[in-house]
Protein backbone atom coordinates (compact mmCIF):
# COMPACT_ATOMS: atom_id res chain seq x y z
CA UNK A 1 0.00 0.00 0.00
CA UNK A 2 2.33 2.62 -1.25
CA UNK A 3 2.32 5.84 -3.25
CA UNK A 4 4.31 5.99 -6.43
CA UNK A 5 5.88 9.04 -7.90
CA UNK A 6 5.04 9.15 -11.14
CA UNK A 7 7.37 10.30 -14.51
CA UNK A 8 5.87 13.47 -15.73
CA UNK A 9 5.60 11.96 -19.06
CA UNK A 10 2.96 8.92 -17.53
CA UNK A 11 0.46 11.88 -16.66
CA UNK A 12 -2.43 11.68 -18.61
CA UNK A 13 -2.43 15.29 -19.71
CA UNK A 14 -6.14 15.72 -18.77
CA UNK A 15 -5.33 15.82 -15.26
CA UNK A 16 -1.98 17.63 -15.96
CA UNK A 17 -4.77 20.27 -16.58
CA UNK A 18 -6.82 20.43 -13.79
CA UNK A 19 -3.67 20.34 -11.73
CA UNK A 20 -2.36 23.11 -13.35
CA UNK A 21 -5.65 25.27 -13.31
CA UNK A 22 -5.40 24.37 -9.40
CA UNK A 23 -1.85 25.56 -9.44
CA UNK A 24 -2.51 29.19 -11.26
CA UNK A 25 -5.25 29.55 -8.73
CA UNK A 26 -3.27 29.06 -5.94
CA UNK A 27 -0.27 31.66 -7.31
CA UNK A 28 -3.00 34.10 -7.72
CA UNK A 29 -4.16 34.38 -4.62
CA UNK A 30 -0.72 34.04 -3.17
CA UNK A 31 0.56 36.83 -5.02
CA UNK A 32 -3.03 39.12 -5.54
CA UNK A 33 -3.10 38.51 -9.11
CA UNK A 34 -6.60 38.97 -10.49
CA UNK A 35 -7.38 36.26 -13.41
CA UNK A 36 -10.13 34.53 -14.51
CA UNK A 37 -9.62 30.57 -15.37
CA UNK A 38 -11.49 29.86 -18.81
CA UNK A 39 -12.53 27.05 -21.51
CA UNK A 40 -11.65 23.43 -20.27
CA UNK A 41 -12.38 22.53 -16.51
CA UNK A 42 -13.10 25.89 -15.31
CA UNK A 43 -16.03 26.08 -17.57
CA UNK A 44 -19.72 25.32 -17.55
CA UNK A 45 -19.71 21.14 -17.99
CA UNK A 46 -21.94 21.65 -20.80
CA UNK A 47 -19.57 23.55 -22.93
CA UNK A 48 -16.10 21.44 -22.22
CA UNK A 49 -14.75 20.91 -25.31
CA UNK A 50 -14.12 17.94 -27.51
CA UNK A 51 -11.64 17.12 -27.39
CA UNK A 52 -10.43 17.89 -24.14
CA UNK A 53 -8.07 21.15 -23.47
CA UNK A 54 -4.08 20.89 -23.48
CA UNK A 55 -3.21 23.45 -21.80
CA UNK A 56 -4.92 25.74 -18.71
CA UNK A 57 -5.99 28.92 -20.04
CA UNK A 58 -6.34 31.93 -17.71
CA UNK A 59 -6.95 35.42 -18.64
CA UNK A 60 -5.03 37.86 -16.58
CA UNK A 61 -5.87 41.79 -15.54
CA UNK A 62 -3.26 43.52 -17.94
CA UNK A 63 -2.31 45.54 -14.77
CA UNK A 64 -1.34 42.52 -13.36
CA UNK A 65 0.38 40.45 -15.96
CA UNK A 66 3.94 41.57 -15.34
CA UNK A 67 4.19 40.34 -11.78
CA UNK A 68 2.15 36.90 -12.85
CA UNK A 69 5.04 36.37 -15.39
CA UNK A 70 7.82 37.41 -13.07
CA UNK A 71 5.87 35.00 -10.79
CA UNK A 72 5.71 32.04 -13.40
CA UNK A 73 9.51 32.48 -14.10
CA UNK A 74 10.61 32.35 -10.33
CA UNK A 75 8.21 29.63 -9.86
CA UNK A 76 10.02 27.03 -12.43
CA UNK A 77 7.99 28.06 -15.61
CA UNK A 78 9.30 28.88 -19.21
CA UNK A 79 8.19 31.03 -21.19
CA UNK A 80 7.31 29.20 -24.73
CA UNK A 81 5.92 31.98 -27.26
CA UNK A 82 5.06 35.17 -27.18
CA UNK A 83 1.76 37.48 -27.17
CA UNK A 84 3.12 38.44 -31.10
CA UNK A 85 3.09 35.01 -31.55
CA UNK A 86 -0.49 34.02 -30.71
CA UNK A 87 -3.00 35.08 -33.24
CA UNK A 88 -4.24 38.07 -35.32
CA UNK A 89 -4.97 40.08 -32.01
CA UNK A 90 -2.03 39.29 -30.79
CA UNK A 91 -3.66 38.07 -27.15
CA UNK A 92 -2.03 34.99 -25.50
CA UNK A 93 1.39 33.53 -24.77
CA UNK A 94 1.98 29.89 -23.47
CA UNK A 95 4.12 28.61 -20.76
CA UNK A 96 5.31 25.74 -19.60
CA UNK A 97 6.54 24.13 -16.42
CA UNK A 98 7.66 20.31 -16.21
CA UNK A 99 5.26 19.70 -12.87
CA UNK A 100 2.38 21.49 -14.44
CA UNK A 101 2.35 21.36 -18.02
CA UNK A 102 1.25 24.18 -20.13
CA UNK A 103 -0.42 27.55 -20.03
CA UNK A 104 -2.31 29.82 -21.77
CA UNK A 105 -2.08 33.59 -20.33
CA UNK A 106 -4.44 35.89 -22.27
CA UNK A 107 -3.75 39.20 -22.05
CA UNK A 108 -7.12 40.19 -23.94
CA UNK A 109 -10.16 37.74 -25.50
CA UNK A 110 -10.13 37.78 -29.26
CA UNK A 111 -13.47 39.74 -30.19
CA UNK A 112 -13.82 42.15 -27.21
CA UNK A 113 -13.17 45.16 -29.00
CA UNK A 114 -13.47 47.56 -25.95
CA UNK A 115 -9.96 47.80 -24.25
CA UNK A 116 -8.43 45.03 -22.44
CA UNK A 117 -8.90 46.75 -18.96
CA UNK A 118 -12.16 47.56 -19.55
CA UNK A 119 -13.27 44.17 -21.12
CA UNK A 120 -11.41 42.18 -17.89
CA UNK A 121 -13.10 44.59 -15.31
CA UNK A 122 -16.41 44.23 -16.94
CA UNK A 123 -15.80 40.09 -16.66
CA UNK A 124 -14.37 40.58 -13.07
CA UNK A 125 -17.62 42.44 -12.24
CA UNK A 126 -19.87 39.42 -12.53
CA UNK A 127 -16.90 36.75 -11.55
CA UNK A 128 -18.27 33.07 -10.01
CA UNK A 129 -16.57 30.48 -8.67
CA UNK A 130 -15.72 26.99 -9.68
CA UNK A 131 -13.90 24.30 -8.15
CA UNK A 132 -11.07 22.27 -10.05
CA UNK A 133 -9.04 19.60 -8.87
CA UNK A 134 -10.65 20.57 -4.93
CA UNK A 135 -9.12 24.27 -5.51
CA UNK A 136 -11.47 27.08 -5.73
CA UNK A 137 -11.08 28.62 -8.86
CA UNK A 138 -12.17 32.20 -10.57
CA UNK A 139 -13.97 32.33 -13.24
CA UNK A 140 -16.75 34.45 -15.33
CA UNK A 141 -19.97 34.58 -14.71
CA UNK A 142 -22.57 32.15 -16.69
CA UNK A 143 -23.54 34.73 -19.90
CA UNK A 144 -19.59 36.15 -19.79
CA UNK A 145 -18.55 32.54 -20.15
CA UNK A 146 -20.80 32.08 -23.23
CA UNK A 147 -19.77 34.93 -24.78
CA UNK A 148 -16.37 33.64 -24.36
CA UNK A 149 -16.92 30.37 -25.64
CA UNK A 150 -18.68 31.82 -28.72
CA UNK A 151 -16.35 34.02 -29.92
CA UNK A 152 -13.73 31.05 -29.21
CA UNK A 153 -15.37 28.82 -31.42
CA UNK A 154 -16.18 31.72 -34.26
CA UNK A 155 -12.31 31.95 -34.75
CA UNK A 156 -11.88 28.65 -34.65
CA UNK A 157 -14.48 27.37 -37.66
CA UNK A 158 -17.64 25.67 -37.49
CA UNK A 159 -16.36 22.20 -36.69
CA UNK A 160 -15.91 21.57 -33.14
CA UNK A 161 -18.40 19.16 -30.93
CA UNK A 162 -17.92 22.09 -28.79
CA UNK A 163 -19.72 24.31 -30.58
CA UNK A 164 -22.06 22.53 -30.95
CA UNK A 165 -23.37 22.38 -27.35
CA UNK A 166 -23.02 26.12 -27.40
CA UNK A 167 -25.07 26.52 -29.95
CA UNK A 168 -27.85 23.76 -28.54
CA UNK A 169 -27.84 26.32 -25.52
CA UNK A 170 -28.22 29.68 -27.63
CA UNK A 171 -31.22 27.71 -28.92
CA UNK A 172 -32.47 26.69 -25.21
CA UNK A 173 -32.21 30.37 -24.36
CA UNK A 174 -35.20 32.39 -23.87
CA UNK A 175 -35.58 35.86 -25.74
CA UNK A 176 -34.97 37.87 -22.49
CA UNK A 177 -31.70 35.23 -22.18
CA UNK A 178 -30.82 36.21 -25.48
CA UNK A 179 -31.20 39.76 -25.63
CA UNK A 180 -28.96 39.69 -22.31
CA UNK A 181 -26.14 37.93 -24.05
CA UNK A 182 -26.70 40.22 -27.06
CA UNK A 183 -26.47 43.00 -24.40
CA UNK A 184 -23.38 41.79 -23.08
CA UNK A 185 -21.88 41.33 -26.67
CA UNK A 186 -22.81 45.24 -26.99
CA UNK A 187 -20.80 46.67 -24.42
CA UNK A 188 -17.79 44.17 -24.48
CA UNK A 189 -17.77 45.52 -28.48
CA UNK A 190 -18.43 42.02 -29.78
CA UNK A 191 -21.36 42.01 -31.87
CA UNK A 192 -19.12 40.80 -35.07
CA UNK A 193 -17.59 37.62 -33.77
CA UNK A 194 -20.98 36.69 -31.74
CA UNK A 195 -22.41 36.94 -35.35
CA UNK A 196 -19.75 34.91 -36.40
CA UNK A 197 -20.57 32.48 -34.25
CA UNK A 198 -24.54 32.73 -35.15
CA UNK A 199 -23.90 32.39 -38.72
CA UNK A 200 -25.59 36.46 -39.11
CA UNK A 201 -22.25 37.96 -40.16
CA UNK A 202 -24.22 39.43 -42.98
CA UNK A 203 -25.37 41.98 -40.62
CA UNK A 204 -22.48 43.14 -40.38
CA UNK A 205 -21.54 43.36 -44.01
CA UNK A 206 -19.29 46.31 -44.67
CA UNK A 207 -17.86 46.73 -40.81
CA UNK A 208 -14.26 46.29 -40.50
CA UNK A 209 -14.42 43.29 -38.77
CA UNK A 210 -16.56 41.55 -41.32
CA UNK A 211 -13.45 39.73 -43.26
CA UNK A 212 -11.64 38.88 -40.34
CA UNK A 213 -14.18 36.73 -38.78
CA UNK A 214 -15.51 35.75 -41.98
CA UNK A 215 -11.65 34.03 -42.50
CA UNK A 216 -11.77 32.05 -39.03
CA UNK A 217 -15.20 31.38 -38.66
CA UNK A 218 -14.91 29.44 -42.53
CA UNK A 219 -11.78 27.34 -41.24
CA UNK A 220 -9.79 29.36 -44.12
CA UNK A 221 -5.90 28.72 -44.39
CA UNK A 222 -4.60 31.18 -46.79
CA UNK A 223 -2.50 33.86 -44.96
CA UNK A 224 -2.29 36.63 -47.48
CA UNK A 225 -6.07 36.65 -47.14
CA UNK A 226 -5.69 36.65 -43.29
CA UNK A 227 -3.53 39.55 -43.87
CA UNK A 228 -5.52 41.61 -45.78
CA UNK A 229 -8.67 41.08 -43.38
CA UNK A 230 -6.60 41.78 -40.19
CA UNK A 231 -4.92 45.31 -42.44
CA UNK A 232 -9.01 45.92 -43.39
CA UNK A 233 -10.08 45.59 -39.19
CA UNK A 234 -7.63 48.09 -38.09
CA UNK A 235 -9.76 50.63 -35.93
CA UNK A 236 -6.84 53.39 -36.23
CA UNK A 237 -3.78 54.48 -37.77
CA UNK A 238 -2.10 53.19 -35.02
CA UNK A 239 -3.23 49.85 -35.49
CA UNK A 240 -3.06 49.85 -38.80
CA UNK A 241 0.51 50.66 -38.28
CA UNK A 242 1.18 47.75 -35.25
CA UNK A 243 -0.59 45.02 -38.17
CA UNK A 244 2.12 46.12 -40.89
CA UNK A 245 5.04 45.91 -38.54
CA UNK A 246 3.67 42.81 -37.33
CA UNK A 247 3.57 41.26 -41.08
CA UNK A 248 7.54 41.94 -40.58
CA UNK A 249 8.41 40.73 -37.19
CA UNK A 250 10.00 37.12 -37.44
CA UNK A 251 8.36 35.14 -34.48
CA UNK A 252 11.19 33.83 -31.66
CA UNK A 253 10.08 30.88 -31.25
CA UNK A 254 12.56 28.35 -32.02
CA UNK A 255 12.32 24.57 -33.18
CA UNK A 256 11.64 22.56 -29.89
CA UNK A 257 9.72 25.48 -28.83
CA UNK A 258 12.23 27.50 -27.23
CA UNK A 259 12.33 31.43 -27.18
CA UNK A 260 15.65 32.38 -29.34
CA UNK A 261 16.95 35.52 -29.55
CA UNK A 262 15.57 38.37 -32.22
CA UNK A 263 16.80 37.25 -35.64
CA UNK A 264 18.57 39.14 -36.97
CA UNK A 265 21.16 39.64 -39.96
CA UNK A 266 21.21 36.48 -42.60
CA UNK A 267 18.43 34.84 -39.88
CA UNK A 268 16.13 37.42 -40.41
CA UNK A 269 16.80 37.99 -44.10
CA UNK A 270 16.42 34.24 -44.53
CA UNK A 271 13.04 34.15 -42.61
CA UNK A 272 11.85 37.00 -44.89
CA UNK A 273 12.70 35.39 -47.93
CA UNK A 274 11.47 32.17 -46.73
CA UNK A 275 7.62 34.25 -46.02
CA UNK A 276 8.43 35.65 -49.49
CA UNK A 277 8.55 32.70 -51.18
CA UNK A 278 5.64 31.31 -48.84
CA UNK A 279 3.73 33.95 -50.35
CA UNK A 280 4.33 33.35 -53.79
CA UNK A 281 3.51 29.78 -53.45
CA UNK A 282 0.29 31.05 -52.35
CA UNK A 283 0.56 30.31 -48.58
CA UNK A 284 0.97 33.87 -47.52
CA UNK A 285 2.79 35.46 -44.99
CA UNK A 286 3.33 34.26 -41.74
CA UNK B 1 -8.30 9.98 18.67
CA UNK B 2 -6.44 11.09 15.45
CA UNK B 3 -8.34 12.05 12.68
CA UNK B 4 -7.72 13.30 9.15
CA UNK B 5 -8.70 15.22 6.22
CA UNK B 6 -6.93 16.59 3.43
CA UNK B 7 -5.01 19.31 3.38
CA UNK B 8 -6.28 22.48 1.97
CA UNK B 9 -3.42 23.26 -0.05
CA UNK B 10 -3.75 20.00 -2.19
CA UNK B 11 -5.15 19.70 -5.35
CA UNK B 12 -5.94 16.46 -6.18
CA UNK B 13 -7.41 14.59 -9.38
CA UNK B 14 -9.83 11.20 -9.60
CA UNK B 15 -8.90 10.02 -12.97
CA UNK B 16 -13.09 9.49 -13.74
CA UNK B 17 -12.43 13.56 -15.00
CA UNK B 18 -11.08 11.53 -18.27
CA UNK B 19 -12.94 10.83 -20.94
CA UNK B 20 -11.89 7.41 -21.26
CA UNK B 21 -10.00 4.87 -17.95
CA UNK B 22 -6.05 5.72 -18.13
CA UNK B 23 -5.36 2.33 -16.78
CA UNK B 24 -6.80 -1.05 -15.67
CA UNK B 25 -8.18 0.25 -11.87
CA UNK B 26 -9.21 3.73 -10.93
CA UNK B 27 -6.35 6.37 -9.82
CA UNK B 28 -5.99 9.76 -7.95
CA UNK B 29 -3.02 12.20 -8.81
CA UNK B 30 -2.41 14.22 -6.31
CA UNK B 31 -0.22 17.91 -5.74
CA UNK B 32 0.96 19.97 -2.78
CA UNK B 33 0.37 23.21 -3.85
CA UNK B 34 3.12 24.94 -4.66
CA UNK B 35 5.81 21.51 -4.38
CA UNK B 36 4.41 19.94 -7.56
CA UNK B 37 5.85 16.62 -8.79
CA UNK B 38 2.43 14.70 -8.37
CA UNK B 39 1.88 11.57 -7.07
CA UNK B 40 -0.42 8.89 -8.39
CA UNK B 41 -2.37 6.45 -5.77
CA UNK B 42 -4.01 3.26 -7.06
CA UNK B 43 -5.56 0.08 -5.95
CA UNK B 44 -5.52 0.43 -2.36
CA UNK B 45 -4.05 3.43 -1.52
CA UNK B 46 -6.78 4.70 -3.85
CA UNK B 47 -9.19 3.46 -1.75
CA UNK B 48 -7.80 5.06 1.74
CA UNK B 49 -7.77 8.08 -0.86
CA UNK B 50 -11.29 8.52 -1.45
CA UNK B 51 -12.54 7.35 1.73
CA UNK B 52 -10.39 10.32 3.31
CA UNK B 53 -12.16 12.52 0.90
CA UNK B 54 -15.35 11.18 2.37
CA UNK B 55 -14.76 10.96 6.14
CA UNK B 56 -12.23 11.87 8.80
CA UNK B 57 -12.78 10.09 11.92
CA UNK B 58 -10.50 6.48 11.03
CA UNK B 59 -13.02 4.04 12.27
CA UNK B 60 -15.47 5.38 9.43
CA UNK B 61 -11.60 5.69 7.30
CA UNK B 62 -11.28 1.96 7.72
CA UNK B 63 -14.99 0.56 6.97
CA UNK B 64 -14.96 2.68 3.61
CA UNK B 65 -12.35 0.84 3.03
CA UNK B 66 -13.39 -2.31 3.53
CA UNK B 67 -16.13 -1.74 2.12
CA UNK B 68 -14.84 -0.79 -1.63
CA UNK B 69 -12.08 -3.59 -1.13
CA UNK B 70 -14.40 -5.74 -0.11
CA UNK B 71 -12.64 -7.25 2.71
CA UNK B 72 -13.95 -7.89 5.94
CA UNK B 73 -12.36 -4.89 8.58
CA UNK B 74 -9.84 -6.81 10.64
CA UNK B 75 -7.13 -5.44 12.73
CA UNK B 76 -4.51 -6.17 9.77
CA UNK B 77 -6.36 -3.84 7.60
CA UNK B 78 -6.45 -1.61 10.31
CA UNK B 79 -2.74 -1.38 10.76
CA UNK B 80 -2.00 -0.89 7.16
CA UNK B 81 -5.04 1.95 6.89
CA UNK B 82 -3.21 4.04 9.80
CA UNK B 83 0.17 3.30 8.62
CA UNK B 84 -0.99 4.86 5.54
CA UNK B 85 -2.38 7.53 6.43
CA UNK B 86 0.33 8.85 8.96
CA UNK B 87 2.47 8.26 5.82
CA UNK B 88 0.35 10.72 3.88
CA UNK B 89 0.24 13.43 7.01
CA UNK B 90 3.31 12.92 7.32
CA UNK B 91 4.09 14.77 3.88
CA UNK B 92 1.70 16.94 4.38
CA UNK B 93 -1.23 15.78 2.50
CA UNK B 94 -3.66 14.84 5.21
CA UNK B 95 -4.14 17.23 8.62
CA UNK B 96 -4.17 15.65 11.64
CA UNK B 97 -7.04 16.95 13.74
CA UNK B 98 -8.83 15.97 16.98
CA UNK B 99 -11.48 13.49 16.32
CA UNK B 100 -13.95 12.21 19.04
CA UNK B 101 -12.64 9.94 21.80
Amino acid sequence: MTSIEPDEADIPNGVRVHLAHAYLAWLAKTYGVDLLHIKGPASDPRWQGFPASTDADVLVRPVHMPLFEQVLRSSGWQQKTEFADASAWQHAAVWHHPSWGYADLHRRWPGFGVSPDTAFERLWATRGRATVAHQQTVVPGHAEQFLVHALHEARSGHSRQSGHKLREEWDSMTAEERSGTEGLAATLEAEVGLAAFLGRLGDFRGHPEHDLWLYFSMGQDNRAREWWARLRSARNTAELVAVIASAWRVGRVAPGGALREDPRGLSYLSAQVHRLWRLLRGGGVT
Amino acid sequence: MTAYRIAPHVAWVDDEVLPRPYGPEPQVYIADLPEGRPLVLSGSSWAIWSAVARWQDPADIIAAVAAELDVPPSGELEGQVYRFLEQLADRGLLERVQGRD
